[in-house]
Parts: structure tokens; C-alpha cells; sequence
């Protein structure tokens, strides 16, 4: 059983999906999938996420830095545990959706 | 000149194996969690899974279970960090630091946002990390413990605006290694703890040293050419941040270039022509810099 819920909407021409509960290996899958199918401007928003665990972590960088995904209004425990993992550098962080849209 | 770290510090040269098949209900997962950081704590409202992020304040706690819990006991024995006396190590390591003026500090119990700065004395439940850091310091070029950039080493505390593993603190010339490294894998701590260092010695290069080094470290970008040890992250992540960020390059390469030694020769020489040729030209600063000291 799934541990994350991702909600996927087109904005403007941007995808924007809404990640809630654990962002694991299984949720950075998802995303991953996502945006190869979506190939545009991707944003995740983690406003609702609970816990994100070593490998959610991983994903986000891999994604982010290497691919562009934008990030948009992690929650505290997200931005937590990026700074923790000194990645926060890294990565594409937006305080909104709008935000993350205009890049 | 060649110079031999301790034996757990050249274990990062080679994968982490998996305690999994040693520990009862260990998940790979659970087992990657353990080593980022994660507790699992029991609580009136049963397991929690959680990091001490912000001094225990997180609100990032996940629930788990007992069999769970069991396992991060038994893990917790093989590779974490636990806190014991070893007053001698105590003892040499202040020796060893005072002819440098590298201030040791502890700073346990500060919330934080407490003005309080540290500990009266050095917290004495610190001496498997005493050990470890008397292990490696010497180890280290005297030229680089007498730098102007390197004047205190902190052991506790957390960061001051947001959660930290380690940090290095350029206006006060610190080495940070916070509550989160203290507690966690100590794998992720004798990592964190070179690489923290290794932002010592950068802050200390010259400009042409340092022009050197990017000129090198922009070929590597562009072959994608880093190398990556596993600790607190994964090595894809990890050289991820160096591709993305120089100055962590630069102390990521000083932790590889201590910890891994031979390990990183033999790979910069199995490298393609371009790559190889850039990463000559950074290990040949770097053996200059240490004064010409290598590592097996």
C-alpha cells in the first residue's frame, strides 16, 4: 500500500503535482514518471508532506539539480532534512506554486 | 610521504555493506534511514519514527513499530555512535590541539536559539568521538591545523536558523559538528568531520591555488567526472553537490583525498583521457598542499 499521495493538475501548461504523506523511493518514482511523460515545466508542490525519507531526499536531488524539477512550499520537515542533508543548496525551492511556475 | 589514516576512516573508500542480513527485521530502507539520522522512539502514542532535527523539536515523526524499534537497537550497536568516557583520549586530544590554539568546545545542552555558546567543559560522555578525532588530526599536516582558518572544533548544538548535520563557520573559523552528527552512524560522522575540515583548508587557498583547482573542476563538470563516497547520503547525491556547488568540491575531494588515498589514484588513473588528465591536475594541488604528504 502506498504511503504518499500524489495529485497531478496543468497550470498554465505546467504540471503540477501535490505530494502528501511519506515522499519515499516509491513517491520520487512517481514523480520521476511524471515529468518523463509531462516533458515541460514540472513543479512539485510538498506542502502536505509528512516525512520524507534518505531516498526522497535522493530523488528530490536527482531530480531537481539534474533535471529541473521546482519545488514548491515544502514543509518545515522537508526543508528540515534538506538543509540536514546540506542539499537544500542544490535544489529549486519556491516559497509558492506561482512562484515556481515563473521559475 | 605516505600517511595512514585509521582503519574506519579508510573504510569510506569502499561501499557500506549492509548490516540487513545480520540484524532481525532490518530492512535495506529502514537500515538507509537508520544511517541518515532516524530514531525510532518509543512515546506514550507507541514507535515513532523520527531525527532530532532542531533539538528534538521536529515534527517530522512517522509512526513504526516495535519490531522495528528492535532493529534500530541492534543496529544502533554495530554502527552508531554511543556516548562513553575515555578521559585519556580527552586528555591527548586537548594536548594535541593546544600547540595549534584549536579551541575544543561542547555545547550539548543549548536550545537553539540559546545564547548560551558551550558547555563549561567539554562533555566527557563524548569520548568515542574524542578518539576518533585524536585518530585522524594527526594524521593531517601540521601546516593545516596551524591555519588562521581552523581555530575551533564544536562537538553538539544545532545550527542556528535551520537543522544541520555539520557546518563549517568561516567568520569564527569553526568546525561544527552538530548534535545530528554526534548521535547518528559514525561512518556519516568521520565523513562529515574530514569533509568540514576540508572547508578549513579551502578557506585558507590562494587565489591561484584556487583558480587551479576550478579551472580543473570546470573539465570535471563538463565529463561529469566526480567521485562519490557513501556517507549521510548516497554517492550519486553526493556528487551531485559537488558538481552543483565548487566549494563543496573542494572539501569533498580533501575528505577523498585523506580517507580514500590509494583508492582515489588507482581511479583517477582508470579514468578516460580528459577527465584523468583534470583530475591529475587536482590531486597534484592537493599533494601540494599538504605539503607533499599522501595516503595509502
Amino acid at each position: 500500500m502506498a504511503t504518499y499521495e500524489l495529485i497531478e493538475e496543468e497550470s498554465e501548461g505546467a504540471l503540477i503535482l501535490r505530494a502528501s504523506g511519506k515522499f519515499d523511493r516509491e513517491a520520487g518514482e512517481a514523480v520521476a514518471t511524471q515529468m518523463g511523460t509531462h516533458g515541460g515545466t514540472c513543479v512539485l508542490n510538498m506542502a502536505h508532506v509528512e516525512y520524507i525519507s534518505s531516498t526522497g531526499v535522493a530523488f528530490l536531488a536527482k531530480l531537481s539539480a539534474g533535471k529541473g524539477l521546482r519545488i514548491a512550499a515544502p514543509a518545515e520537515c522537508v526543508r528540515n532534512t534538506l538543509s540536514l542533508a546540506g542539499v537544500e543548496r542544490i535544489l529549486k525551492i519556491f516559497a509558492s506554486d506561482e512562484a515556481a511556475k515563473l521559475g | 610521504m605516505l600517511r595512514k589514516m585509521p582503519e574506519e576512516v579508510r573504510e569510506l573508500r569502499n561501499d557500506w555493506p549492509s548490516q540487513a542480513d545480520r540484524v532481525e527485521n532490518l530492512t535495506q530502507e529502514l537500515e538507509q534511514e537508520f544511517r541518515f539520522g532516524q530514531q525510532i522512539t518509543k512515546t506514550e502514542r507507541g514507535y515513532l519514527m523520527g531525527g532530532t532535527l532542531q533539538g528534538g523539536s521536529s515534527s517530522m515523526w512517522y509512526p513504526a513499530t516495535r519490531e522495528q524499534y528492535h532493529a534500530y537497537k541492534r543496529w544502533r550497536n554495530l554502527e552508531g555512535l554511543y556516548e562513553a568516557r575515555d578521559d585519556e583520549a580527552y586528555c591527548q586530544l586537548q594536548r594535541f590541539l593546544e600547540p595549534y590554539d584549536i579551541d575544543l568546545v561542547t555545547r550539548r545542552q543549548a536550545a537553539p536559539r540559546s545564547r548560551r555558546r558551550r558547555d563549561p567543559f567539554p562533555h566527557p560522555g563524548y569520548g568515542p568521538l574524542y578518539a576518533h578525532m585524536l585518530a585522524i588530526l594527526p594524521q593531517l599536516p601540521p601546516a593545516h591545523l596551524e591555519s588562521p582558518t581552523l581555530k575551533r572544533i564544536q562537538l553538539g548544538g544545532w545550527g542556528p536558523d535551520a537543522a544541520k548535520a555539520s557546518a563549517y563557520k568561516k567568520e569564527e573559523s569553526a568546525v561544527l559538528m552538530y548534535d545530528f552528527a554526534c548521535k547518528g552512524a559514525r561512518r556519516t560522522f568521520l565523513g562529515l568531520f574530514l569533509h568540514e575540515l576540508g572547508h578549513a583548508f579551502e578557506t585558507a587557498l590562494s587565489e591561484s591555488q584556487r583558480d587551479n583547482f576550478h579551472e580543473a573542476y570546470q573539465v570535471l563538470i563538463e565529463e561529469d567526472a566526480f567521485f562519490g563516497v557513501e556517507f549521510l547520503l548516497d554517492p550519486d547525491t553526493r556528487k551531485l553537490y559537488q558538481k552543483f556547488v565548487f566549494v563543496e568540491f573542494l572539501a569533498e575531494t580533501y575528505m577523498i583525498y585523506a580517507s580514500c588515498g590509494a583508492g582515489l589514484r588507482e581511479r583517477i588513473e582508470d579514468l578516460p583521457e580528459t577527465p584523468r588528465a583534470a583530475w591529475r591536475q587536482v590531486y597534484a594541488g592537493f599533494r601540494e598542499s599538504f605539503g607533499g604528504m599522501e595516503y595509502e
